[in-house]
Parts: C-alpha cells; structure tokens; sequence
C-alpha cells in the first residue's frame, strides 16, 4: 500500500463545485438565420412529398373509378392524413422552437454544442482530447452556403461533435482556432 | 532486440498454413448451400467435387501469395506493414498510437507453435492488424518493442520529442508481476455455473437458428412432401415439446455457459505488476493480453446474485479502441476476482487517488415510479383476454403478483443505483440481482454529454453521458442541478489535467 504521493499531477481533492466554471446557457452563439431557412425549406418539401400519402387516396375517392370504395379511401386518407399532420405539426413546432436554442460555445479549453427542443442534447469536447477535426459540405449545403464542422475524439466514430449549418468563413476560424487550441493542450 | 525486425521480413513458412486453413474455412462457408443441396440430389454431388477441388487450388495460391507479399518491419519509430495480394496495402503504425497489442495461438498456431501478434490502434477507424505466425520468442520481443512506450515509464513521457535515438530503446523489464488470479479447475467450474445463464442460453439459440436457417430450403422441402396427418401429429408433438424445451432449455444453458467458459477462461493466468496487467488464457485458443496501465480506460465489476455466493466478480479491464461496434474485442475480463484482490486491483490503477472522502450523487425519485410504469407495460397483454373472457382469479392473481414483483424490485434497483467521487476516481454502481460497477479515472473522458427530454424537463431531471475511448456510460434521472454539477466537475478535471489520458 502506497500512500498517496504529493506529487501527483492534481492534489485538491475537494472543491467548492460552486466555484467551477458553469456553461452559461445565455452565451451560446447561433446559426445563422440561413440555416434556418435551409431547415424549414426541407421540412416544407419533405411535408409536401409524404402528402402523398393522403393526397392521393383522397383524390381517387372522388373519381369515378371501378372496383375502388370510396368510403375505405376516405377512411384510409383521413388515418394517414391526421398521422401526418399530428407528425409534422411535432417537427415544425420543433424547428421553430428548437432553432434558437441550437448553437454553439467556445471558450478557452472547450467546445460546446446544444441542439433540441423536445430531446435536448448537450456535448462537450475538451480541446485537449480532439484527435481531428472536418468541415464537410454536402450538394444543398453548398446551396445555401452552408458548412458542417465534425471534431472527433478517440474511441470510435460515434464520439464526436458535429456542428451543422455554419458560414464557410465561421467555420474555417473554428476549426483552425480548434486545432490550435488542441495542438497547446496535447 | 531490435535488430530481428530492422529489415522487412515474412513470418514462418509454417504460416503459410495458417493462410490456408482461414482461406478454406471461408471458402467452405460458401460451399455450405452446395453441400447442403447434394446431400439430397446426387447431381449436385458431381459438381460439389469440382468445386471443392478448385477450391483447394485457387485457396492454395492466394494463401501461398498473401504469404509471400505479407513484409512487416520495425522501422525506427513504427512498425511498417505491406501486404495484399488485389489490393496492396502499406500500413505504418506509429509506436505511440498503438493501444494494445496481444499474443495469440488459435488450434492450428498451436500444432505448429506458432503464436500470432494482433495490434489495435485508438482513434484511426482502421481495423486491428495480425501478424498471424512468428515463434513465440520473436512474438514476444515484437510485443516489447511496440508497447515499449507504454511501459518504458508508468507516467505517460511525452514521446518523439525527447526520443530522437529510437534504435535506443531501453530494454523494458517485463516484471512479471505479482499473481492475481489463478483459475484452478473448481473455480473455473465455479465461475461457469455462476454466469448469466439465460443470456447465454440465448446466445446459444442464436447461434443454433443463425446455424441452421442456410438449410432453411431444405427443411421447407422435406416439410411440403409431409402428408396433413403426420403433421397434425407433429404439431401434438410440437405442444408436448414446449414443457420439456424449456427445462431442456436451462439444462442446455447451463451446460453451454461452462463450456463458454471452460474455452474462454481455461488455465487463466492473471498477473498485475506495478506497470501492466498481463492475462493468459484459453483451452483451444490461447491469448496473451499484456495491458499497460495507463492504456487502461475504466475497470468495470460485473456481479450476480448466484456469484454472491461464493464472493467472487468478474473484473473487465476496458481498453481504448478503434471502433465503438467491436463488442468487447479488446477488452479482457479477469473472472473470480475476490474482495481482496479488487483492493489490490484499485490500488494499483488508481494510484490510491481512490481514497479520501466522496460525494455521492444518488437518482431522482421520479426515475422509480417511470421504471415501474415501464415494467408494467407487459400487463397490457393478459388484459385484453381478461376484459374478452371476464374474471380469472388465477390471471387477476398472477397480474397482482407481478404487479408486486415489479415494485419491489424497481424499488431495489432504484436504491441500488449511486454515482460517488471523490474527485479523481468516480464509481458508479448500479444493479441489484445483477450487479455492474463501473470506476473510472476522471480524467480519462473524451466528452460528456447532458440529454434531457421534455418529460424530464418538467420534472427536472436529465441523462450524463461520459465518453471514454473505451466506450460510454449513462447517469440516468439524475437532477439537473446534479447533472449540471457533474458536467461542469468532470470538464473542470479532464481541462486541468496536464497528463496524457493514454
């Protein structure tokens, strides 16, 4: 049995927690209203195609089709019609409640992202466990000139942080001041 | 030392073997729906013969080409791979990125004595790597020498920098350290009869079904030339089965977890020494894991109430790895692990920075009454028969029962689950009949993350994931002034912490 060594790299086993630095919830940066946009369109064509789903029923109820039911295709479109409304009603009340709530932080030796109005998830990625670090953009992002920055952390792929819809030029000074930061803290 | 692997090299020509014999195993996984089919139509038989027949020529040339263009060499700092026979690959490990390497002998490496050297590396997303067939001696040095970084010092030394001569690598002494576990046939029994026997009863049903759904097509057929009686009959049969299956079924179980751990934990050598863990185990196939300290991530004990009995955990030892998804590949597990040497365990791991007076954060009532809501949701299913055919005292019994059950023992868990720390080392236990503790340098976390829902938003509590690079754990219901406390006290450790967390 050894006793504890004075030595040791942290030997102030007791702190007031409520001296610790607190993540702010007032002092997260958001995105900017593009992305929102670039959002809310996506929703909007996404509610559109499924529509389908009720729309076409619904139409063809009122034809004068053979061997069709109308009173079934009603049935059938008014079941998907209220899934569907009750579906995109939780998604676009999520969008415009969830929007302002998504963004980011950085401060010294971390980086913080929070996202969710229903689920709300926050991360956090010290900078001096970040193995690499991406911007990424897809075809519709580079419509809306959009970035996504993804910073990954040892112990597989799922441990990372990725933060959607950023400007290109805001995302290039994260990453680089990240990378910065993580090459003083290696 | 070094210079057995300054130049690129083969492994043994008896690996050559080696080659072969995975080759055919995967060939004859393709060749099971052709054997499958002549087994009912002679035809097939003439064709079977031809294409076991190529398959042994073409398994012979790729196993005797991968042989020949497998090289490996150490090359200053890293260790240098070429190989592939369609694809050729070059594979440079550095030293300082490689997380575990490990020895093992498979049956066919250990007819030949040959012992085969598997390396895993943090963080690249790439696969481990195999050395499949070197001596043991050779085995052995290579492993020396790639995690001599790891052991060469308990602190982590900044690497590269300091190191310029790397011919000179000091001649690690691989103290063989102090035994902490020896299986001897009764324990090992011991162990076997204490596991999880229902889970592995699954398992083995599993694999059973997963075995034989490629005769799927073979059993439909004969079933189509059944004649309706016979199969009425069959089916009494069947009902009459279902009694004796399930006793047959926890016999089985039983029977299938000491044979799992007769093979997995046979003649288990576990030693501890100042620097590394070093485990050997295995009846057919044989690991040897060496696990540098410092590359250990979080220990977990995992407990039961029939292994309470005699006393014992099983302790697994939780390594960085590249990829979340590979279940428990690098991870080694030390069984019948006593009071006595989980102390021993700790105090070597933790550096005695375990001690000292802690902070117990316990979960939310409100994370009761939801586990007992969600145990009761299976109620759903005698209902429906209850409101169709009226009053059974045995179903509204059994129900009432369960109902009971079910309070108990959510009340059980509920008390059982506490996260303590006393600001270095957290210890987060949880489980009543099955019990899991999990403790863990806090420094050693990659990210930590607060989920919380609108439900737990309302009664004020959230979910603390804490990532490592060995994999996560969950803090369920904890109040949101506790996550938050937590959050900002284990951020506050790993940004202070000057070390390396590997």
């Amino acid at each position: 049995m050894e006793e504890p060594t004075p030595t040791a790299p942290f030997e102030n086993p007791v702190l007031d927690t409520r001296d610790l630095p607190r993540l702010d919830p007032d002092t997260f940066e958001v995105l900017p209203p593009r992305f929102r946009r670039f959002r809310l369109w996506s929703l909007v064509i996404a509610a559109l195609v499924t529509s389908a789903a009720w729309l076409v029923p619904l139409l063809v109820s009122f034809t004068e089709l053979e061997e069709s039911d109308p009173v079934a295709l009603r049935v059938l479109a008014t079941v998907f019609g209220s899934i569907w409304t009750v579906l995109f009603g939780l998604l676009f009340t999520e969008e415009l409640k969830g929007f302002p709530l998504r963004g980011y932080v950085l401060r010294d030796k971390d980086l913080t992202y929070r996202a969710g109005w229903m689920f709300r998830k926050v991360t956090t990625i010290p900078f001096n466990r970040i193995q690499h670090s991406e911007i990424s953009q897809g075809p519709l992002g580079r419509l809306f000139r959009l970035n996504r920055l993804k910073i990954y952390t040892a112990g597989g792929s799922t441990s990372d942080l990725s933060i959607p819809g950023l400007d290109p030029e805001v995302a290039v000074r994260l990453r680089d001041f990240v990378n910065g930061q993580a090459q003083d803290h290696a | 030392m070094h210079e057995a692997f300054a130049v690129p090299r083969r492994q043994e020509l008896l690996g050559l073997i080696i080659f072969f014999v995975e080759n055919v195993r995967k060939f004859v996984r393709v060749l099971f729906g052709l054997i499958a089919g002549a087994a009912i139509s002679p035809k097939l038989f003439t064709y079977l013969w031809v294409a076991v027949i190529a398959g042994v020529v073409i398994n012979a040339t790729f196993s005797w080409l991968q042989y020949r263009r497998f090289l490996f060499h150490v090359d200053g700092d890293a260790l240098r791979i070429t190989k592939g026979v369609l694809v050729r690959e070059n594979i440079t490990i550095p030293f300082d990125r490689i997380q575990t390497v490990h020895l093992h002998q498979n049956v066919v490496q250990r007819i030949l004595s040959l012992t085969g050297v598997k390396v895993d590396t943090a963080g690249s997303g790439k696969k481990e790597l195999q050395i499949h067939a070197l001596k043991r001696g050779e085995a052995q040095a290579l492993q020396r020498i790639l995690q001599h970084y790891a052991l060469a010092d308990g602190r982590p030394a900044a690497p590269s920098a300091s190191e310029e001569d790397a011919q000179a690598i000091p001649e690690v002494p691989t103290a063989p350290g102090e035994t902490l576990v020896e299986l001897s046939l009764g324990r090992l029994l011991l162990v076997g009869l204490t596991q999880n026997h229902i889970r592995n009863g699954l398992v083995a049903v599993g694999f059973v079904v997963g075995t034989f759904s490629q005769f799927d097509n073979w059993v439909e057929q004969a079933i189509d030339q059944i004649d309706e009686d016979t199969l009425a009959m069959a089916r009494a049969f069947v009902l009459a089965s279902v009694v004796a299956g399930v006793l047959v079924f926890l016999a089985a179980s039983v029977l299938f977890s000491i044979v799992q751990v007769v093979l997995r934990y046979y003649g288990l050598k576990a030693s501890l020494s100042s620097q590394s863990f070093t485990v050997v185990a295995g009846l057919l196939k044989r690991n040897e894991h060496t696990i540098p300290l410092r590359k250990v991530q979080f220990l977990e004990w995992r407990g039961n109430f029939l292994r309470r009995i005699p006393g014992f955990e099983t302790v697994r030892i939780v390594q960085g790895r590249s990829q979340e998804n590979v279940p428990g590949a690098m991870n080694v597990s030390i069984p019948a692990v006593f009071p006595e040497q989980t102390a021993r365990i700790v105090e070597q791991v933790f550096e005695g920075q375990h001690a000292g007076p802690a902070e117990v954060l316990l979960p939310h009532g409100y994370a009761r009454y939801l586990r007992f809501a969600f145990v009761l949701l299976p109620l759903v299913f005698p209902l429906i028969p209850l409101l169709i055919s009226g009053f059974n005292p045995w179903l509204v019994g059994g129900m009432v029962a369960y109902t009971g059950l079910a309070w108990m023992w959510t009340g059980k868990y509920h008390r059982s689950v506490s996260l303590e720390s006393n600001g270095h080392v957290l210890v987060y236990q949880r489980g009543w009949a099955f019990t899991v503790r999990t403790v863990m340098h806090l420094h050693k976390l990659q990210r930590i993350q607060i989920r919380q829902n609108f439900l737990h938003r309302r009664r004020g509590v959230a979910h603390v994931t804490l990532f490592t690079a060995g994999g996560s754990r969950t803090v369920r219901y904890l109040s949101i002034d506790q996550a938050r406390e937590l959050y900002d006290y284990a951020l506050y450790r790993v940004e202070s912490f000057e070390g390396s967390w590997m």
